[in-house]
């Protein structure tokens, strides 16, 4: 079913609402074909005839191909509600002009391009082939920016990090301190704590896969500017999708946004 | 046997104004002829001749009446003559250096340009034919001039050719004599051509190590302070007849004819070059350029034969090189070529470039969190020659910022003060509503670029332009364009860049190596990413670039367009999509950073300091004379007057000396000299201005003041060289166009010297000339009495042919 999602760009829409619902049909396809126990691979995850936003900055989502527990696609994880909440949020809080509809991007094309601002979730299950990897590093070094999510615990950790190596053989990873500009950009985050995501909160606990202990790290170019940060054992995501939802509690997802904001500021100045 | 028949010359005719001496009414000829005509009819028509025959002897009768009763009216011409003596003529021979060459043009002659010239004197006897009208004077000329009375032993050694110098001195003397023209010999170079320090008009001049008293300058010889010398020659009223010698085209030299490059360079810059090579014949160069001993750069040139791909024979190489990080850069230029050249005097050059350890610092204002921001950002990061600082409205009441030497700067958003605004060089101002500044700082900004002559650009955007209301903002006076009001003139549709005539012709927007690279450079660009439509380019701006839709030309709509406005130069960047360019082409390419750095250059060339030094020439050739004029200003950059300046000039044997500034009285804030360099080699020239004078405003403390040490600290340097034996070396093909000029706006004539014998001629009809006016009787004309006698005897044959005698 790699048609069902070609859902990375609209028209304009022609009357109001017209992209969001057709955005709210294509997840609820989505859905049912989670249920049915299908996959999307990621060639199929673009589309051909896409028309240019009509905002200045889109929340593009990568779209990949590494599957998790009975087999649906990883890259969905909390799409399409995390950007929904997250963008919306981020127009009313900042004066940068924001699409509310998300965007999918895969590396099937060069759309990548037109979308600076990359975000990647369960990234635990990201696995790259050489086309892929050089695809990314090009996004990158012209001055691409990505932000990985919910990804927990030590093997994930080196699935993500094996990842990486491909991308970027010479490039280390390295732990972003407080200091570092992203903390500081519309937000003083000198200090922050580990958003959890909504399963393990379920189950009183804050961590998944032994991943007790959150990492905000990054990966700089040459002028030393953040062209990968890295959320590990945490899941802004979910922070962002049930800022909604009352069981999931509101200080984790008012620090999610405020993280988000400044990562996203970031990628939009640096 | 023609001027025998018409008594004078035939261009005596050409010129003179036909009359009848006898005063007698001409109605009065009318009608004695149409009497006569009807008499001698009469008495034809009485004979049995035949009609034809009758017509024929009455034609022959009217020839011989007419001719008779135009003699009693007594024909005339009236004539405007040049007696003996009365008059000047000034011949200018050319003994400079260039004179003594032999153009391999001339087949299997072996005579010097002068040579040439003193030989078709000879032979034309010019001399004596002058001589026989006006009073004729010879001067040699090379550096100064000398009167000769032979020209014949003249031999070419002057060191350089003070043309226009030497011109202004004999055209001078017409106040004293009546001179009726000047005919200059000359190759057409003249290498110590008037300053471009004007120290006319009585101004201040001062030596080095000299007292610096005030002396009026011999400026212009008829004392005209801001006269040019080509307007002191077209209003003498004095005809030069410039007759041009040598070859054109010379295939066996190649000439390093000019440099452009700027003065200063900030530490790490690239510095940018533009070299002009003059050849005759294709050739295979290599330019090397040597920093003191270090070389830092060879480039290969291909040289095409003239006609291909350049600008008559002279030849435009671009390149760049990189700035140390302090001290001053001694540039070495040579050329080298596959062609054996006899001359390689002319191969060399030599600059000196001061480097700057402060960059040009450019304010940038953006409204909103946008691509375009950052990766403008990104290009200029990497340009050392800019300083980029940056005020970024994140949230609606929170500012961000970038670039800033303090934590003080900009603490209170953009600039309240018109001190702290002028220590930029450049403003750009993005998305950003033009409500969101105030009317004082609106007007401040205008005048940051009319009177403090720094560059403000505007960008497209949502809340820009138009769409930001700066069209009825005070701003809007300075833009290029006239702005859309209608709301909406911003759109995210796709456009392509194109350039137009005038951006193929900036060097700064240059992507290839030829225009046809940089054309196929420039198309092949990701489209732009969002257009904002303008109501209209104002009649000043230069249109650089134009965006359409991919495919449709005929959408093309101005995207960059600058114009100059008061002393400074705005801009309008109709988009914020260029950063497609950048994410859609491989990271390795550079298009994007070039474009952003070239245009940040642009922005800030000719953004002056308070301070700057201006000397008359890059180089002095065989010169000692060395002019600096320096302008100062406040920091409100208003002309600062009355401040006492002091000089040093440091000579290459490291000997220093006092130099005395004095006021120029003609233009407040401009203070002139003169120093002699006496020495070959190169010299520092120090200015220092006296901060405590109540005309400069005080210095500002540095944690507030974002202005650059060059603009804070009142004191500049300025380096020169001075090389012998080298300017005549230079420029040594014919120019045509200088003797063209030279006679064009004089009202002479330009002449080949195979034309001298006609020159005698020309010389009678100049306007200039002292003349009497004469009267010259026809009647008795020979013509007249030939005509008479002709006439009777054709009549007389044929009556006797006729039987009719």
């Amino acid at each position: 079913m790699p048609g069902l999602f070609k859902v990375n760009r609209f028209n304009p829409p022609s009357c109001p609402g017209a992209g969001y619902i057709f955005t709210r049909v294509s997840a609820s396809l989505a859905g049912f074909s989670l249920l049915l126990g299908t996959f999307l691979p990621a060639s199929g995850a673009h589309a051909a005839d896409l028309i240019w936003s009509s905002h200045e900055f889109s929340f593009a989502r990568l779209v990949y191909s590494g599957s998790g527990e009975g087999g649906w696609p990883r890259w969905q994880a909390d799409w399409p509600e995390a950007e929904h909440h997250f963008t919306r949020g981020l127009r009313r809080l900042t004066r940068i002009d924001v699409d509310l509809e998300g965007r999918l991007v895969d590396f099937s094309n060069d759309d990548i391009f037109d979308y600076p601002w990359l975000y990647a979730v369960e990234v635990g299950a990201l696995t790259l082939n050489l086309a892929e990897a050089a695809k990314l590093r090009e996004y990158l070094l012209r001055g691409g920016f990505l932000m990985v999510d919910d990804f927990h615990g030590v093997y994930q950790w080196q699935q993500f990090a094996a990842s990486m190596k491909k991308v970027f053989p010479g490039r280390p990873i390295v732990d972003m301190e407080d200091d570092t500009e992203i903390f500081h950009m519309l937000y003083e985050l000198g200090e922050r704590e580990q958003i959890p995501g909504i399963r393990p909160l379920m189950n009183n606990r804050t961590s998944e896969y032994g991943g007790t202990v959150e990492r905000w790290r990054g990966i700089f170019d040459d002028n030393n500017r953040i062209m990968v940060a890295i959320n590990f054992n945490m899941d802004l995501g979910d922070a962002w999708e049930h800022a909604d939802d009352s069981r999931y509690p509101a200080a984790f997802s008012a620090m999610a946004y405020r993280i988000g904001t400044n990562y996203v500021l970031y990628a939009l100045t640096h | 046997m023609l001027d025998y028949l018409t008594k004078y010359p035939l261009q005596t005719y050409r010129e003179a104004e036909w009359f009848f001496a006898s005063g007698w009414p001409l109605t009065a000829l009318s009608v004695l002829v149409v009497l006569v005509a009807l008499v001698l009819a009469a008495g034809l028509l009485a004979s049995d001749l035949a009609l034809p025959k009758k017509i024929c002897l009455w034609f022959l009768q009217m020839v011989t009446a007419v001719t008779l009763l135009s003699m009693l009216w007594q024909p005339s011409l009236r004539v405007e003559d040049v007696q003996s003596g009365e008059n000047a003529v000034s011949l200018m021979l050319d003994s400079s250096l260039s004179m003594s060459l032999v153009d391999a043009s001339d087949s299997a002659s072996t005579q010097t340009r002068l040579q040439r010239v003193t030989n078709e004197i000879d032979r034309t006897d010019l001399i004596e034919d002058l001589s026989a009208r006006y009073q004729t004077e010879i001067l040699s000329f090379s550096t100064d001039s000398d009167v000769i009375t032979d020209v014949n032993g003249l031999t070419a050694n002057g060191q350089t050719t003070a043309l226009q110098e030497n011109l202004d001195k004999v055209l001078s003397t017409a106040r004293q004599r009546p001179l009726a023209g000047v005919v200059v010999f000359s190759d057409g170079v003249d290498n110590v051509e008037s300053s471009t320090v004007d120290l006319g008009g009585g101004r201040a001049s001062a030596n080095a190590g000299g007292s610096g008293a005030l002396s009026d300058v011999e400026a212009g010889l008829w004392g005209v302070g801001e006269t040019t010398f080509w307007d002191r020659l077209a209003a003498s009223g004095i005809p030069v007849f410039a007759v041009a010698t040598g070859s054109k085209r010379i295939r066996d030299d190649l000439e390093l004819t000019a440099l452009t490059l700027a003065d200063q360079v900030s530490s790490g810059a690239k510095l940018p070059l533009k070299v002009v090579i003059t050849h005759d014949a294709a050739a295979r160069a290599t330019l090397k350029i040597y920093d003191g001993e270090e070389l830092l750069l060879v480039d290969r040139i291909d040289l095409p034969e003239p006609g291909e791909n350049s600008t008559g024979n002279q030849y435009v190489h671009t390149t760049s090189v990189v700035a140390p990080e302090s001290g001053i850069m001694d540039l070495r230029f040579e050329l080298d070529s596959n062609i054996k050249e006899p001359n390689r005097l002319n191969n060399r050059q030599r600059r000196i470039v001061k480097v700057q350890e402060s960059s040009k610092r450019v304010l940038y204002l953006e409204g909103e969190p946008r691509w375009e921001y950052k990766f403008i950002r990104r290009a200029l990061l990497a340009y050392p020659g800019i300083e980029l600082v940056s005020l970024l409205r994140t949230s609606p009441n929170k500012f961000y910022r970038q670039g800033v030497r303090s934590a003080a700067e900009l603490q209170n958003g953009f600039p309240e003060t018109r001190q702290e605004l002028y220590s930029y060089d450049a403003v750009i101002i993005g998305s950003l509503e033009a409500a969101h500044l105030n009317a004082e700082q609106q007007r401040h900004l205008v005048d940051f670029v009319r009177v403090r002559g720094g560059s403000l650009m505007m960008l497209g955007g949502k809340s820009g332009l138009g769409d930001g209301g700066w069209a009825r903002s005070e701003v809007a006076q300075a833009l290029p364009a006239v702005l859309d009001q209608s709301a909406g003139s911003f759109s995210r549709e796709r456009r392509q860049v194109q350039l137009t005539r005038l951006g193929e012709q900036a060097a700064w927007l240059q992507f290839g190596a030829d225009p046809v690279d940089n054309r196929q450079a420039w198309s092949d660009l990701p489209e732009l990413a969002d257009f904002q439509t303008l109501k209209d380019t104002k009649p000043g701006a230069a249109v650089l670039l134009t965006a359409a839709t991919a495919g449709r030309d005929e959408t093309a709509e101005p995207l960059l367009m600058w114009q100059r406005y008061g002393r400074g130069k705005s801009y309008v960047l109709a988009t914020s999509g260029t950063w497609r360019w950048q994410m859609g082409l491989p990271a390795a390419d550079q298009r994007h950073e070039r474009f952003w750095q070239g245009l940040a250059g642009h922005l800030v060339s000719g953004v002056l300091p308070r301070m700057t030094l201006q000397l008359d020439r890059d180089i002095y050739f065989d010169q000692q004379t060395v002019n600096l004029a320096v302008t100062l200003k406040t920091e409100q950059f208003t002309d600062a007057q009355n401040v006492p300046l002091q000089g040093r000039l440091i000579a290459p044997d490291g000997q220093s000396s006092e130099v005395n500034l004095l006021a120029d009285r003609d233009q407040p804030g401009r203070y002139i000299t003169t120093v002699e360099a006496s020495q070959v080699g190169e010299y520092e020239l120090q200015v220092i201005a006296d901060e405590g004078a109540a005309d400069i405003d005080t210095a500002v403390s540095s944690d507030t003041d974002a202005g650059s040490q060059d603009d804070r600290s009142l004191s500049q340097s300025v380096w020169f060289v001075r090389e012998d034996g080298r300017a005549e070396n230079f420029g040594v093909r014919r120019n045509d166009n200088f003797m063209r000029r030279l006679a064009n706006e004089s009202g002479g004539q330009f002449l080949e010297l195979e034309d001298l014998s006609g020159l005698s001629d020309m010389l009678r009809t100049s306007n200039a000339l002292l003349v009497r006016e004469q009267t010259l009787p026809l009647w008795n004309m020979p013509a007249a009495f030939v005509l008479l006698f002709l006439a009777k005897m054709f009549e007389w044959a044929l009556r006797w042919r006729w039987n009719r005698i």
